[in-house]
Formats: structure tokens, sequence, C-alpha cells
């Protein structure tokens, strides 16, 4: 048997009815392709929806370093000033050794002079008749009292 | 059988084997030769076209119909030629004889293969093209395929394969002059 005209190339009488039972035994055996996504649309799809996730996701990541760089900067720079700090007083000072009881008294101290500056602060706020009557004067009436009304104001 | 009946059957499950061994018997033989033409050994050609048909088999439902049939089952033939012959240049590469050397020498010595010597030297010249030429003239030569189909399975424009097949056959001529060979014609 020939191919087309002039083609020189020949194969046996029953090559092809062998052929055809050959190609249908194997097709039985073949096992079937088996594809994650059924169709072009399909993995269009779900590549546009990873590719929108890669990218929020990178972006995340770009703009998240960069605030992460710099309070690391910052914190490194800190963690310089401090270590200096610290060389320049183990080199210079020596800490001093102070008890419990005088950490105590120096925060009782600390406390009364506290509660002293508010007093003065207060008194410095307190306002005399005359000054009210002043302020009555030019104040409006109603909003005076409310003030008082509402704020607890000892007259 | 129409590609359209054929199409159907092979679209339901249940008549798909049938649809298929219709498949088969239709399109075996042209399948065959085409392969033979660029691969030239029988054995090759042979595993080839098993291998085709599986490929077919096991892709069914991905041909939508927006082509033929038949040019569905030849473009997955001519890709599957061109694999398996890139695939056997690169085992070349690193070899003293070239492809095309190997690929005639067993062509001298196949039994399959009755020529002349004009055949043969034709056979010599048509290697010395770049796969792609040689696939556009095999089909035009040999198989005798008109350039509205081989437009639809190449998927290239008709005057490209047009300017592609004269370009081959120019080349041809100029490799069978230089083995004094004189007054070989090629249809247009």
């Amino acid at each position: 048997m020939m191919a087309k005209n002039k083609s020189p190339f020949k194969v046996t009488n029953n090559y092809f009815d062998d052929l055809e039972k050959e190609i249908l035994a194997k097709v039985q055996l073949a096992p079937k392709k088996k594809y994650l996504f059924s169709n072009s649309k399909t993995l269009i799809r779900y590549a546009a929806a990873l590719l929108l996730l890669l990218s929020v996701g990178g972006m995340v990541l770009w703009i998240q370093p960069s605030d992460l760089s710099d309070a690391s900067n910052q914190i490194s720079q800190s963690q310089t000033i401090d270590s200096i700090g610290q060389n320049v007083e183990s080199l210079v000072i020596d800490e001093p050794t102070i008890s419990s009881n005088e950490i105590e008294s120096f925060k009782n101290e600390n406390h009364k002079a506290q509660t002293q500056v508010e007093q003065q602060a207060f008194q410095e706020l307190e306002l005399t008749e005359e000054e009210l009557d002043y302020l009555e004067y030019y104040l409006e009436m109603d909003v005076l009292n409310d003030y008082i009304t509402y704020n607890d104001v000892d007259l | 059988m129409t590609d359209t009946e054929l199409f159907e059957l092979l679209k339901d499950i249940s008549t798909r084997e049938k649809g298929f061994s219709v498949l088969v018997h239709d399109f075996k033989e042209r399948v065959y030769w085409q392969i033979r033409h660029m691969v030239l050994s029988h054995e090759d050609s042979n595993d080839l076209v098993q291998e085709v048909f599986i490929k077919v088999f096991q892709n069914i439902d991905s041909f939508k119909g927006d082509s033929t049939l038949s040019t569905w089952i030849y473009r997955i033939a001519l890709n599957h030629t061109l694999n398996f012959l890139s695939s056997k240049r690169q085992r070349y590469r690193f070899k003293f004889t070239s492809i095309e050397d190997a690929m005639f020498e067993s062509l001298k010595s196949d039994t399959s293969f009755e020529a002349d010597e004009i055949e043969l030297k034709l056979q010599k010249a048509i290697l010395l093209l770049p796969d792609k030429q040689r696939l556009v003239f095999n089909l035009r030569y040999y198989d005798e395929m008109p350039f509205k189909e081989m437009e639809q399975i190449l998927e290239t424009t008709e005057s490209s394969l047009k300017a592609t097949y004269h370009f081959a056959a120019k080349k041809i001529k100029e490799q069978l002059l230089k083995d004094e060979i004189h007054n070989f014609d090629f249809p247009d």
C-alpha cells in the first residue's frame, strides 16, 4: 500500500487494520486525564484571584517592613545612645548605694512637695468676692448659675 | 459520518468509545503519513501515531468545536511530531553526526522506503530544510493539502504559507541542481 502520489514510503498490507486495533486497545488502558481546572475560563478566574491576593499581600509586606525598619532604626539608635551613656557612666560615675528607707523617705518628701504645689496653685485660682462680682458683672447670670450648679462651686 | 455527527458521538460519554473507533478509522492513515513524511522512520511513526490518538482521546473534553475535528487532530499530530523532532535534535547535539545525516542514513537502509536515485536525493534535499519549512512542504507536496486547510492547522496566514512553500521548493531545486538533477518541478 502506498501513501499519496509520489510518496516513496510504504507500509505492509494490513498495517492500518492492526494499527487501529492497537490504538483502541491502548486507549482503553490509558488513564483518563483529569484537570484541576475544567476549562481555560476557570483557570483564568483562579489565576486572577491569586494575582489579586498576591498583589495585596505584596503591598502589605511592602508597607510594613518600612514602618518596622523605621521603628527598629529608632530602637537601635536609642540602644546605641543608652549603651554609650552606660559606657560613659561606667567610666566616670560610681553608682551610689541607696537603702530602701532612704528611697521611702525620698518618695514621701516628693509627695508632700507635690501636694504643696497643687494647693498653692488652687489657692492662686481661688477668687475673692470682689473678683466674683466683677466676673458676674461681665458674664451672663444663666451661664454662671449653670457653671456653679454643675461644678459644685462653694461660694 | 460528518464531523458534526462524530463530534456528537464523542461528546456523549455513553457513545464516546464508538465515536473514537470511528475517528481512528477515518483519520489514522492521514495522520500516519503526515508523521511519516516528517520523521521518515516507520517505527518512530508507528509510536507517534499511537501517542497522538491517545492524546486525542484524553483531551476530547477540551475540544469545543471551535475548529473542525480534522483540523484539531492534525494540529495535535503535527505539534507532537515537531516536539519529537526537537527532542531528538537535542539528543544529537553532542554527537559527531547531525540528526539529518542520521535520518538520511537510516532511510537508505529502510526496506519500507522504495525509491530511485532521484527520490533519494529529493529526500536528502528536503531534510536540509528547517522543520517548519519541511512540514509545510510535505503537507503541500505529498499530502496535497490546500493552503486554506493548512492555514487552520498551523494557525498562520495563507500568504505566509505560500511564501514558505515556494521558498522551500526553491531551496530544494537548488540542492537538486547541485546533485545534477534538472527539470524537477513542484506543484504550486
